[in-house]
């Protein structure tokens, strides 16, 4: 599965939406749901997908989700992020 | 479509079932000064009363659960159950009001029911208070160990009530769920938490029927970005594992109190309100304390309203030192006209009238959907918040424009911000500005003052979330006290953004 479809997973799971379908100019008022809770789901979601470790809150600093692939494409290639024991 | 409600006497019940006695679920006075306002439902019995609901699941037990609690349950809110079964051993439960969801869970099950276990569990001695663990101490290896059984007519009772028995959970396993919630109320974090994720993984023993259970949990770690506790725990039927769980809890930090030295940082003690009494309402906590601080601060007699916090008054009372003889308590309800005007009458006898009237009380602010289901909540608040603004408005306009006085209503940047799941918020403080505007209006002798803070630092937002980005009470307190006798008279209505 590639970085953009494992993505889309994430956010269909944390915003209970099987119909969601991600586009790289989408922001956060695009998506139903997108509250302070949902943030932090959605935060430690990518988290736990892609084995990155987020600093602070880095999320909130990405303008739309194309710049959150870029960040996350740098942070896979670049085997830089710690990566954390992951649960089922 | 299948709808599950909570009562006390369920939080009571699993309470005594499973040994989990933290207070944020059992102790009314103890849940009203967190953001949640009232006794949330344990996650667990949310999970317990999903499970309920499956269909009879004959030869099969429980092999996995991961289990995610999205946001708080409430007592008496219907909460619709989705079942989707995947495959015969595969199933996903969601819990939603209305549209947004509480809880949702996956849950594997497998062949081997075991269908001699037993309900009747051996007596132990379990923790009878939650431990009150701060972020600091839960260092990663903290750990926790004991002997756990639930208490076997309690069990019996939760069991009957949700209906669980033959869908595919063992008493055995109902009780490992119960203790993973006995280990995150009552030890790992304990009292300050607020349960998020759980998995549980049961392993092929058959659980031993003679002793209790024996576990052993500990901290894998704390993240301090939101103060999120992740632990693991096995739960030991003799000496084998029975269970293994990963849990994750949010800790809760302590009440923000405003602090009295802080207001003197932002705005420096003075008498420039000397010989004034200002009158609070919904002064005891969060911003009305910190004004009420404020205004004892630069020399003006304050008359603290509070309905319920008894303690929390007092404390601010205390709190001002040589200035506390400048404030008197006056418990009662503002949104009562008779109790307005008996402290009119009171204020008029001993003071001779007002001059600066605060309304700060509000009901507690919880999210709420725009929906048809909740349109009786949505009218219950906007009554309710207009009722704790214009009954002591309607009492006091007349006072205060004998004096000149200030008539100051703390509204919010809500207003122009509106949030989605604030709607009955934001009509409120709508609502209130606009009589506000009338009153500017008609009472051209008094000064009126509309307060907008941003999201503001109080028992209301005191969540992992909620102090996100969430400004100091005691800032905003300054700025609204120093506005009071810096201000040029305006007839029109002043309106604050900014602090």
């Amino acid at each position: 599965m590639d970085l953009h479809n494992r993505l889309e997973e994430v956010f269909r799971q944390v915003f209970d939406n099987d119909e969601l379908v991600l586009r790289d100019q989408m922001i956060a008022a695009d998506i139903e749901g997108w509250d302070s809770v949902a943030h932090i789901n959605l935060m430690f979601g990518i988290e736990q997908a892609f084995g990155i470790r987020f600093k602070g809150n880095e999320l909130a600093d990405m303008n739309n989700i194309g710049e959150l692939k870029e960040f996350l494409a740098s942070k896979v290639s670049s085997g830089v992020a710690p990566v954390r024991k992951v649960h089922p | 479509m299948t709808t599950v409600r909570f009562t006390k006497q369920d939080l009571a019940r699993f309470s005594a079932a499973s040994h989990d006695r933290n207070p944020l679920h059992i102790s009314e006075e103890y849940a009203r000064i967190t953001p949640y306002a009232e006794p949330v439902v344990f996650g667990l019995l949310g999970l317990l009363a999903g499970l309920g609901q499956l269909p009879e699941r004959p030869n099969r037990r429980l092999q996995h659960i991961t289990v995610e609690f999205r946001n708080p349950l409430s007592v008496a809110v219907p909460y619709r159950l989705d079942i989707l079964e995947s495959s015969t051993d595969n199933v996903r439960l969601k819990l939603y009001d209305t549209t947004r969801l509480m809880m949702t869970a996956t849950v594997a099950f497998m062949p081997g029911q075991d269908t001699t276990e037993s309900m009747l569990f051996p007596e132990t001695c379990c923790a009878a208070e939650a431990a009150d663990r701060k972020k600091d101490t839960l260092v990663t290896g903290t750990r926790v160990t004991g002997t756990y059984a639930p208490r076997t007519e309690d069990f019996a009772q939760v069991v009957d009530r949700w209906r669980l028995s033959g869908k595919g959970a063992t008493p055995h396993q109902i009780a490992a769920m119960m203790w993973a919630s006995y280990i995150v109320g009552m030890h790992l974090p304990g009292k300050r938490a607020v349960f998020w994720r759980l998995t549980l993984d049961f392993h092929e023993t058959a659980a031993h029927r003679e002793g209790p259970f024996i576990f052993d949990a500990a901290v894998e770690e704390l993240d301090e970005r939101y103060d999120l506790l992740r632990s693991v725990g096995t739960l030991s039927a003799g000496s084998l594992p029975y269970v293994t769980a990963h849990m994750s809890a949010f800790v809760r930090q302590d009440s923000p109190e405003p602090s009295l030295r802080r207001i003197a940082d932002l705005l420096p003690e003075s008498e420039h309100l000397k010989g004034k009494l200002a009158l609070v309402i919904g002064g005891s906590r969060g911003l009305g304390a910190a004004i009420t601080q404020a205004l004892a601060s630069q020399g003006c007699s304050v008359l603290l309203n509070y309905q319920q916090s008894t303690a929390e008054a007092e404390r601010i009372h205390a709190s001002l030192g040589d200035r506390s003889a400048l404030v008197e308590l006056m418990q009662g309800n503002a949104a009562d006209i008779q109790w307005c005007l008996s402290v009119r009458e009171t204020i008029l006898k001993q003071y001779g009238g007002l001059d600066v009237l605060v309304c700060n009380a509000s009901p507690p602010i919880r999210p709420l959907a725009f929906e048809p289901e909740k349109i009786a909540q949505f009218q219950d608040f906007l009554t309710r918040s207009l009722e704790l603004v214009s009954a002591p408005m309607s009492t006091f306009l007349g006072t205060l424009a004998e004096r000149g006085g200030w008539n100051i209503v703390i509204s919010s940047s809500f207003v122009s911000e509106l949030p989605a799941d604030f709607p009955h918020y934001v009509t409120a403080k709508c609502a209130i500005e606009g009589l506000m505007n009338w009153a500017a209006v008609r009472h051209p002798k008094v000064r009126h003052l509309i307060v907008r803070p941003p999201k503001l630092l109080t028992d209301q937002t005191n969540t992992t979330v909620g102090r996100q980005g969430a400004m100091e009470v005691e800032q905003a307190a300054a700025s609204i006290v120093g506005h009071l006798h810096r201000a040029s008279p305006s007839p029109a209505v002043q309106i604050m953004e900014t602090f």
